[in-house]
């Protein structure tokens, strides 16, 4: 078998590491501990202290997960929908089994309706999080917290429970939509290992699943597969491959990004909403923000959770008509004229901003996990706050584990990245796009924009940031 | 896109830079009247105007605490260290939390009140080395909300009904065909 394949390594062609990933129990035995601490989180939101920096339940949530999750895509795309505790009990609740496949899971199985089967309903529950997070201040909510790990439990159990596999996972989840399109940087893949033989083969056990695996979570069909964005890396497909043709493996990061698969409407306007959302959420944390919302609500004589809103909506409104604008500019300058489909450079130069996006969000949650990750240690010997010591931590103080220079280095370096990335993939889309006519002016107006969001993001990290657990 | 989008980009842009125009040349934050908790003093020269918004917060959720401080003779915003401190009804006050300042001399902090009652607020600032504390502003919290505990429940009975509805579905069909859909 060969493991290497251009530029990628098959992990699953290591005979043990092959056994290892097709052994039904792996993934149980790695979401069984999640699924624990889920239930704890829950529990310490809803029964724990209501003080959001000595509550497990914030402290993992927010501080921990949520600021960990892009880094978690960067190094293994959607390696978390895999573990994803609420999915695990959704599965486990739906098929009766621990990892063994079924074919009778406990569901209608009916298909969902034309107007989900996109990342809509993902992008929705996103601006939804987004504004609980920063408007309604969930984050200093242990108890708030619980009830929004309930809601992503109900969530995928009762669509599961409606709808055929996992529609909530492949439409609803915000969370696998935005890793899923991070996923697009990883190193790491899972495709068909040689496309000749699933295209020879009759059954197509992927898709529909066996006696040893699951059918595909989120339909994917391995002969076809070119990207990893709809992949939960659940190895249903690893087990239930007759011709053992799943190669899981590493490859060059941001290949997926750079190799410029068919763009989708969709995740164009996620990656676009990325872009507004990531400098909102650092512009929310900043002394700008109370200076912004102040002037709005005296202006308007509003609430403060209107006045948020209305500047949520502008906020994710703006960059995207601004790019609008460049985009028009670009096909302007482009020259390609009719052979451009009309559509098309709004599609797939919003990937290129992806990078921009991404590499801020990277930089903006460095900042809450070096600065303050270390308040789980404390939080874990009592996580209801009730004065326990489990493990002999909770007098702890952790100090940051990295702070001014060093931390900054850090940030602007992926600032720096992600803007090379965004530089590489502007280019790429020009010369697919307006390879016959001028790609060069066709590029101006992007790279130029893309440096205006690095150039503002640079200046949010050079503010001072106001901490989820500082209270 | 093209045609369309220059007029709404470029008044989206002008919209952007209105709004942080206003915020440059704003004074000060203030909430609108009514809307806050209003406490006012005089203290070792300085004037110290303290709001709580909302007005009465709930138990569990998030509470903005702004202090104001000014030189009562200059009217000079106060330059210096302010801090917040909470106590419970009944209970010690909390570890001191540092707001942020905003604006010269206001400072803003978001605060939790953990438990329903009167909550005894704080504010410590500087004065010439020699710490003034303005204490025991009281601000009354009431009880944390049933309503989103009453939805989780209900939820719960949601999918406990539709769950068993669908393992008699599941159980009535036939043997699957090829395949598990």
């Amino acid at each position: 078998m060969t493991r290497t394949q251009g530029a990628r390594l098959d992990l699953a062609g290591f005979p043990a590491l092959g056994r290892l990933l097709r052994w039904p129990p792996l993934l149980f035995l790695v979401r069984l501990p999640l699924v624990i601490l889920f239930t704890g989180v829950v529990l310490a939101g809803l029964l724990g202290v209501q003080s959001p920096g000595r509550n497990l339940a914030t402290i993992t949530v927010w501080t921990v997960w949520w600021a960990a999750l892009p880094f978690l895509a960067l190094g293994f795309g959607k390696l978390w929908c895999a573990v994803c505790p609420w999915q695990a009990v959704a599965d486990w609740a739906l098929r009766l089994r621990l990892w063994r496949a079924t074919d009778r899971p406990v569901t209608f199985g009916l298909a969902p309706p034309r107007w989900l089967r996109s990342l809509w309903p993902a992008l929705v529950l996103f601006l939804a999080l987004t504004w609980l997070e920063l408007g309604f201040g969930v984050t200093q909510s242990p108890r708030g917290t619980a009830y929004l790990a309930l809601a992503m439990l109900f969530f995928s159990l009762y669509a599961g429970l409606i709808f055929t596999r996992g529609a909530f996972c492949r439409h609803g989840c915000l969370v696998g939509a935005i890793t899923g399109i991070y996923a697009t940087f990883a190193p790491v893949e899972l495709r068909g290992r040689d496309r000749a033989i699933c295209r020879g083969c009759v059954g197509h056990d992927c898709y529909h699943g066996n006696s040893r695996g699951n059918p595909c979570p989120t339909s994917q069909y391995l002969g076809s597969m070119e990207r990893s964005s709809q992949c939960l890396l659940c190895l249903e497909c690893v087990r239930s491959c007759p011709e053992d043709n799943v190669a899981v493996s590493l490859r060059p990061v941001a290949s997926e990004l750079l190799a410029l698969p068919r763009a989708r409407r969709d995740e164009a306007w996620l990656a676009l909403m990325l872009v507004g959302l990531t400098t909102f959420h650092g512009l929310v944390m900043t002394p700008w923000w109370g200076r912004i919302a102040g002037a709005v609500e005296d202006w308007a004589g509003l609430e403060p959770t209107a006045a948020f809103t209305i500047l949520m909506a502008v906020a994710v409104a703006l960059p995207i008509a601004a790019y609008a604008g460049v985009v028009a500019l670009a096909r302007r300058w482009g020259g390609a004229g009719a052979a451009v489909a009309r559509a098309a450079p709004f599609v797939q130069f919003a990937y290129a901003l992806l990078p921009v996006a991404f590499f801020y969000h990277l930089a903006h949650n460095a900042g809450h996990l070096f600065l303050e990750g270390g308040a789980l240690l404390p939080a874990l010997s009592d996580p209801l706050g009730w004065g326990w010591n489990l493990f002999g931590t909770a007098d702890l103080l952790p100090g940051p584990l990295l702070t001014g220079p060093a931390l900054l280095v850090v940030q602007v370096g992926c600032l720096v990245v992600g803007q090379v990335y965004a530089a590489l993939t502007t280019a790429r889309v020009a010369r697919r796009l307006y390879g016959a006519g001028r790609p060069a002016l066709a590029l101006a107006p992007v790279l130029a924009f893309s440096l205006i969001l690095s150039a503002v993001n640079l200046w949010l990290l050079g503010q001072p940031m106001e901490m989820r657990t500082g209270l | 896109m093209r045609g369309s989008s220059g007029p709404p980009a470029a008044a989206a842009v002008l919209a952007a830079a209105a709004v942080l125009a206003a915020a440059c040349v704003v004074e000060a934050h203030r909430p609108p009247p009514g809307r806050a908790l209003e406490y006012k003093a005089e203290h070792a020269g300085h004037v110290v105007e303290v709001m709580v918004v909302p007005r009465v917060p709930r138990a569990g959720e998030r509470a903005e605490v702004i202090a104001v401080v000014r030189n009562a003779a200059s009217g000079q915003p106060y330059r210096g260290y302010v801090t917040f401190l909470v106590a419970p009804p009944g209970g010690e006050a909390s570890p001191l939390f540092i707001p942020f300042e905003f604006e010269p001399g206001q400072f803003e902090s978001a605060h939790v009140f953990r438990e329903p009652g009167v909550h005894d607020l704080s504010i410590v600032f500087d004065v010439d080395g020699a710490a003034q504390r303005i204490e025991r502003i009281p601000v009354t919290v009431q009880p944390a909300s049933g309503v989103a505990g009453g939805i989780v429940l209900a939820l719960a009975l949601v999918t406990a009904a539709t769950y068993a509805a669908a393992f008699r579905h599941s159980r009535r069909r036939g043997p699957p065909g090829v395949g598990h859909d």
